[in-house]
C-alpha cells in the first residue's frame, strides 16, 4: 500500500470511527461536539494531504472480489478528489454550526442527528472514490439505508406520507441503478471507472439510450427530493437537517453520480456526441430553461421564507446545470460553477438558520427590522444573496463574467435571454426577502434584542459563515487559479 | 479420501437418522432429554460430513450400486452437489427450528408425546435424506411416502385438535398428489424398463416420435401436479395460517421450509435429470408455459404481501415469489440464470427463515405476528432491535446477500433479450414491494406504539436464549456468505454447471 493508498483507507475509515466512538459516548454532549469537530479537521487536514500528494494515477484499492472484473474498492480520480473535499469542507462547518443549534432550539435530538450524520458522510466519501459501478452501487445503497432510518427518525413526524414517498421513491430509483449496472457489465464486461469511459467504441444508439435513461431514473429519486421537500410539510425541518439532506447527500451525491457516469463510464466526448445525435442537448436545453423559469416564478408566488429559499435553492442548481449546457461545456468552468452554488447556497442556509432560532425563540416572531438585531447575519445573508446575482467581489462574480464572456463569443441568443429572466426573477426575489428585514425596525423587546445579540455574537453560529463568505471572497481574488488548478487535476 | 470412505460416508449419511430412530424406539429413558440431544445430533454431524465433503471442491457424485434390485431402500443412491445442497439446507433448518422452539416444545408436549415426537423426527429426517440421495424412481416414490406418513404422524403425535385438522387436508390432498405421482413414475418404469433416473433421461433424450414425446410431456404434467399437490398446497397456506397456537407456528417452519425445499429439489431433478430439458423446452416449449405460470404466481404472492400485516402470510406469499423465481430460472435455462436460482434458494433459506423465526418470537411476546405491533422491541432485549433492523436490509435485497446475487444474476441473462419483460417485470414489482414492505415496518416500528400496550413473554435473557441464539446463527451465516462473495458464488457456479 502506498502512502496515497494508504491516505485514502484513513479518509474513508475516519467517520466510522467517529461514529462509534460517538455511540460509545452518547450521553457526553459536549466531548461528542469537540470530538465530532476535531475528527473533521483531520479529515480536511488529510484531503489537503492528498491534494498535494495526488500524482495523477488511480491509486485503487480493492477490497472483495467477487468474480471476473467486478470487484468493490476504491480509487482516486480529480473529480472525487474535488467533490469530496466540498463534502467534507460542508460537513466540517455543518459540524461546528450545529454543536449550539440543537441547544438553541431545544431539539433533544442532538445525539441521534450527530451519529447519523457521520454515517451518512462516511458513506457519501465511499460513494465519491468507488473505483467501479458495482462499487459505487454497493455503498450508494449503504448510504440510502443510512438516511433511511435517518428519515425515518427526522422527518416522519412533519409528514409521515410525504417522507414514506421520498424513502420508496429513492429505493425505487435504486433499481434502476442496479439495472444500469447490469447492463453496463453486460455490454463492456466491466464497470470499472476509465478516463475516457468503457462504453466509447462498442455500443449501439438503442443500448446507449436505454443506459442513459436508465441513470436518470437512477437518479431521479434524488432530484424529485426537491419536490417533495416544497409540496409537503418537511420543508419545516431545522437548517442543519436540511443541509445535511439536501445539500450533501442528495445534491452532492446525485451530481456526482451524473459526472462519474458521464467522464467515466460513457466517457465525455462519446457523451456529448450521442446527445447531439440523439438531438438529446436540445431537448435538454429546453426541459431545463422551462423549469428555470418556473421555478423562478414559484420562487416569486411563495409567502413563505423557508419555502422561497427552498425553492432558490432548487432554482440555483437548475441554473447550475444550465450553464453547464452553454459554457462550451468543458469540466473545469463546471465545477468552478458547482463550487458557486455550494458556497453560496451554504452560507444561505447557515444565515438562514439562524433568522429561524430567532423567529423561535422571540416573542413578536417577525422579520421586520430583523437586520437591526442580527446585523452580522443578515449582512451575511446578503453577501450570499447578492452573489447570486454576481454583485458583489465573490466566485458568483466569476460566473457571471463566464457568462458576459460567452454572450461576446456566441452573439445574443435565446439561452441567454433566459438567463437574464432569471436573474430579473431572482433579483426581485432578493428585494421580496431583504426589504422588510431592512425596514424600520418596529420591534423593540428588550428580550428579543438580546436573543438577537446572543445569536449573532455566538461563534458557534457565526464562524462558519464567516468562514464560507471568506472563501466566497478569496475564490474571487485567486479564480484564475483555480480553474487553472481545477484544468490540471482533471487532465 | 479413498472410494471405499466415500461409500461409507454415504451410508452414514442416509442411515445415521434410521438407526438413531430406532434405538430411541427400543430403548427407554426415564427423561426425554436424550431424545432432544438425538435428533439435534443427528443433525449437527449430518451437516459436517457433509460440509467435510463440499468444502474440498467436491464435483463428483457418490454413487453406490451395490445392487440392482428394484427396491433396494437406501442402498442404492446417488449423491450428487445438488443432494448435498438440499441437504444442507434441511439438516440446518431442522436443527435450527428444533433450538428455536425448544421451550414451546417442552411446554406443550407430555413426556410420552416427546419421545414419539422426537422419534419420528428422526424418521422424517432419514426419508427426507433418503428423497435427496436416490437415483431410483421407486425408492424415491418409497422415500416420498416416508416422509409424508412421518409429517402426519409427528402432527397426530402432538395431540392438537386444530394441527389434527391441519394434518388431516395435508393428508387427503398430499395423498391425491402421491397418486398422480406414482402413476407417472409407473408409466416411466413400464415405458422404459428401467427405474434409474440416467437411463430413463437418456431414453426420453433419444424419443424421435411426436406422439410418444407429447404422451411423455403428460406424464410431465401429471408429475409435476402430483408435485404441486404434495408439496405446494398454496391454496391451504392462507387457511389456518392465523391461528396463534405456539406449535402451528413450529409445523409452518416445517411446512413453508423443508417441505418447499423437497418440492424445489423435485422440480430441479424431474427437470434435468427425469424428463430433460430437450424434451420440455426444444420439443414441447414449455417454458414459455412455466413462465407465465411463474408470473402468476410472482404476481399473486407480491399482491397477498401488499395487502397484508400478517407475518405469517408475508412468509407464505415470499414461498410463492422465490418458487416463481425458481421456475423462471430454469425455464431460461442459462448458467447465469441457473445461478441465480440457487442463490434464491438461499436467499430463502436464510431471510425467509429469519422472517419466520421473528414472526414466532412476536406469537410468543404477543399471541398474534402483526407487524402492526413491532414497536414492541423497544421494550425488548436491545438485540432484537438490531436485528430486526438487519431483518430489514436483508428484506430489500442489500448488496452482496445472496438476494442481490440472485438478481444479479437473473437480470444478467434477461436484458437484451426476448424474455426481457417476462423477467424484468416480476423482478422489478417484487423489489418495491419488498422496499414498501421494510419501509412499513420501519414506519410501524417507530411511529406506532400499539405494540407497546400488551405485552407478554419475559425480557429475562435466560428465557430468551433460544431465541437470540438462532438469530444469532442465521445473521452469522448471512454476513459470512455476505463477506465471502466468491466462495458462495463458487459453490452457486458448481451447481449450475451441474444442472447443465
Amino acid at each position: 500500500m502506498n502512502k496515497i493508498q494508504f491516505l485514502l483507507s484513513f479518509i474513508v475509515v475516519i467517520p466510522f470511527f467517529s461514529a462509534f466512538a460517538i455511540f460509545s459516548i452518547k450521553n457526553n454532549r459536549s466531548f461528542i461536539s469537540i470530538l465530532a469537530s476535531i475528527l473533521a479537521l483531520i479529515m480536511l487536514g488529510n484531503i489537503v494531504n492528498l491534494f498535494h500528494n495526488y500524482d495523477g494515477n488511480l491509486n485503487a484499492i480493492s477490497f472483495v472480489n467477487i468474480a471476473k472484473n467486478l470487484d468493490i474498492g476504491l480509487s482516486l480520480t480529480g473529480v472525487s478528489l474535488i467533490i469530496a473535499a466540498i463534502v467534507i469542507f460542508i460537513w466540517l462547518i455543518m459540524t461546528i454550526y450545529s454543536n449550539e443549534y440543537f441547544i438553541f432550539s431545544n431539539d433533544k435530538r442532538f445525539f441521534a442527528f450527530k451519529l447519523f450524520s457521520i454515517l451518512s458522510v462516511g458513506f457519501i466519501l465511499l460513494v465519491i472514490f468507488s473505483k467501479n459501478l458495482i462499487s459505487l452501487f454497493v455503498f450508494y445503497q449503504c448510504l440510502i439505508f443510512c438516511l433511511y432510518f435517518f428519515n425515518a427518525y427526522f422527518m416522519y413526524e412533519k409528514d409521515f406520507k410525504a417522507s414514506h414517498n421520498f424513502t420508496f421513491s429513492l429505493l425505487a430509483s435504486s433499481l434502476f441503478m442496479f439495472l444500469a449496472t447490469v447492463l453496463t457489465y453486460k455490454i463492456a464486461g466491466t464497470t470499472e471507472f476509465m478516463n475516457q469511459g468503457i462504453l466509447t467504441s462498442n455500443i449501439s444508439s438503442k443500448q446507449y439510450f436505454v443506459l442513459l435513461i436508465f441513470f436518470i431514473l437512477a437518479i431521479a429519486g434524488i432530484a424529485l427530493f426537491p419536490l417533495q421537500l416544497l409540496f409537503s410539510r418537511l420543508y419545516n425541518l431545522n437548517a442543519p437537517i436540511i443541509i445535511m439532506i439536501f445539500v450533501i447527500s442528495y445534491g452532492l451525491v446525485g451530481l456526482l453520480i451524473l459526472l462519474k457516469v458521464i467522464l467515466n463510464i460513457f466517457g465525455f466526448e462519446y457523451f456529448i456526441k450521442y446527445t447531439n445525435h440523439f438531438n438529446l442537448s436540445y431537448v435538454l436545453n429546453w426541459v431545463i430553461a422551462l423549469n428555470l423559469l418556473f421555478s423562478g416564478f414559484w420562487v416569486m408566488l411563495q409567502k413563505n421564507l423557508k419555502k422561497m429559499l427552498i425553492f432558490l435553492f432548487f432554482n440555483q442548481l437548475i441554473f447550475a446545470y444550465f450553464l453547464f449546457l452553454i459554457l462550451n461545456q468543458t469540466i473545469d468552468r463546471f465545477v468552478v460553477v458547482i463550487i458557486s452554488f455550494i458556497l453560496s447556497q451554504t452560507l444561505i442556509f447557515l444565515c438562514f438558520g439562524n433568522i429561524n432560532i430567532y423567529l423561535l425563540r422571540s416573542r413578536e416572531k417577525q422579520l421586520i427590522g430583523v437586520f437591526y438585531k442580527l446585523r452580522l447575519t443578515i449582512s451575511l445573508l446578503c453577501f450570499a444573496l447578492l452573489n447570486l446575482l454576481g454583485l458583489v467581489p465573490a466566485i458568483g462574480l466569476v460566473e457571471k463574467y463566464l457568462l458576459i464572456k460567452n454572450y461576446f463569443t456566441f452573439g445574443f441568443n435565446m439561452n441567454f435571454l433566459i438567463i437574464l429572466a432569471n436573474l430579473f426573477l431572482v433579483f426581485l426575489v432578493i428585494i421580496r426577502i431583504v426589504y422588510p428585514m431592512v425596514d424600520d425596525d418596529i420591534n423593540h423587546n428588550q428580550n428579543d434584542v438580546i436573543l438577537a445579540k446572543k445569536i449573532d455574537h455566538n461563534l458557534s453560529f457565526i464562524l462558519p459563515a464567516f468562514i464560507v463568505a471568506l472563501l466566497m471572497f478569496f475564490s474571487f481574488i485567486f479564480s484564475r487559479n483555480i480553474i487553472d488548478h481545477i484544468k490540471i487535476f482533471l487532465s | 479420501m479413498t472410494s471405499n470412505h466415500l461409500h461409507l460416508l454415504g451410508y452414514l449419511i442416509i442411515f445415521l437418522p434410521l438407526f438413531f430412530c430406532f434405538f430411541s424406539l427400543l430403548v427407554d429413558f426415564p427423561k426425554t432429554y436424550f431424545f432432544i440431544l438425538s435428533a439435534n445430533n443427528i443433525a449437527v454431524i449430518i451437516l459436517a460430513i457433509i460440509i467435510a465433503l463440499l468444502l474440498p471442491d467436491f464435483k463428483t457424485h457418490i454413487v453406490s450400486d451395490v445392487t440392482k434390485e428394484v427396491i433396494s431402500l437406501g442402498i442404492n443412491y446417488n449423491i450428487s452437489i445438488l443432494g448435498l445442497f438440499f441437504i444442507i439446507l434441511v439438516t440446518f433448518t431442522h436443527l435450527l427450528t428444533l433450538i428455536f422452539y425448544q421451550k414451546i416444545l417442552r411446554e406443550n408436549l407430555n413426556e410420552d408425546s416427546e419421545k414419539l415426537f422426537y422419534t419420528l423426527n428422526l424418521l422424517n429426517l432419514f426419508a427426507i435424506i433418503g428423497l435427496f440421495t436416490t437415483n431410483n424412481i421407486v425408492n424415491l416414490y418409497l422415500f416420498i411416502e416416508i416422509y409424508s406418513f412421518t409429517f402426519y404422524a409427528i402432527s397426530a403425535a402432538t395431540k392438537e385438535n386444530s394441527l389434527n385438522k391441519l394434518a388431516f387436508k395435508y393428508f387427503y390432498q398430499g395423498s391425491s398428489g402421491g397418486i398422480l405421482i406414482l402413476i407417472s413414475l409407473f408409466y416411466l418404469f413400464v415405458n422404459f424398463g428401467s427405474h434409474d433416473f440416467d437411463i430413463i433421461l437418456a431414453a426420453i433424450s433419444n424419443q424421435n416420435q411426436d406422439d410418444q414425446i407429447i404422451i411423455i410431456g403428460l406424464i410431465f404434467i401429471i408429475f409435476v401436479l402430483g408435485i404441486i399437490l404434495k408439496f405446494f398446497p398454496f391454496w391451504l397456506y392462507f387457511d389456518n395460517l392465523k391461528s396463534s397456537h405456539f406449535l402451528s407456528h413450529f409445523f409452518l417452519s416445517r411446512l413453508l421450509f423443508i417441505k418447499t425445499y423437497i418440492g424445489f429439489y423435485l422440480i430441479l431433478k424431474t427437470i434435468f435429470f427425469l424428463f430433460g430439458t430437450n424434451l420440455l423446452f426444444t420439443h414441447l416449449k414449455l417454458d414459455l408455459v412455466i413462465l407465465a405460470f411463474a408470473f402468476l404466481l410472482i404476481f399473486y404472492g407480491n399482491i397477498k404481501i401488499l395487502k397484508n400485516n400478517n407475518l405469517k402470510i408475508i412468509i407464505s406469499s415470499y414461498c410463492l415469489i422465490y418458487l416463481g423465481f425458481l421456475l423462471i430460472a430454469v425455464a431460461l435455462n442459462d448458467h447465469y440464470s441457473l445461478i441465480a436460482a440457487f442463490a434464491f434458494i438461499l436467499h430463502y433459506a436464510a431471510v425467509g427463515l429469519f422472517l419466520l423465526l421473528f414472526c414466532g418470537y412476536m406469537v410468543y411476546n404477543f399471541r398474534n405476528c402483526n407487524i402492526k405491533n413491532l414497536s414492541f422491541l423497544k421494550s425488548k432485549n436491545v438485540l432484537m432491535n438490531y436485528f430486526f433492523k438487519v431483518l430489514i436490509l436483508l428484506i430489500c435485497a442489500f448488496p452482496m446477500t445472496p438476494l442481490f446475487i440472485a438478481n444479479f444474476y437473473l437480470a444478467y441473462p434477461v436484458l437484451q433479450s426476448s424474455y426481457l419483460i417476462l423477467v424484468l417485470i416480476p423482478l422489478a414489482t417484487t423489489f418495491l414491494v419488498f422496499a414498501h414492505l421494510a419501509i412499513k415496518m420501519i414506519s410501524y416500528f417507530y411511529f406506532d406504539s400499539s405494540g407497546l400496550n400488551t405485552i407478554s413473554g419475559s425480557n429475562n435473557l435466560q428465557d430468551n436464549i433460544y431465541y437470540l441464539t438462532s438469530f444469532f446463527v442465521i445473521i452469522l451465516l448471512i454476513i459470512l456468505f455476505a463477506s465471502s462473495p466468491n466462495f458462495t458464488l463458487e459453490i452457486l457456479k458448481n451447481l449450475s454447471l451441474y444442472l447443465r
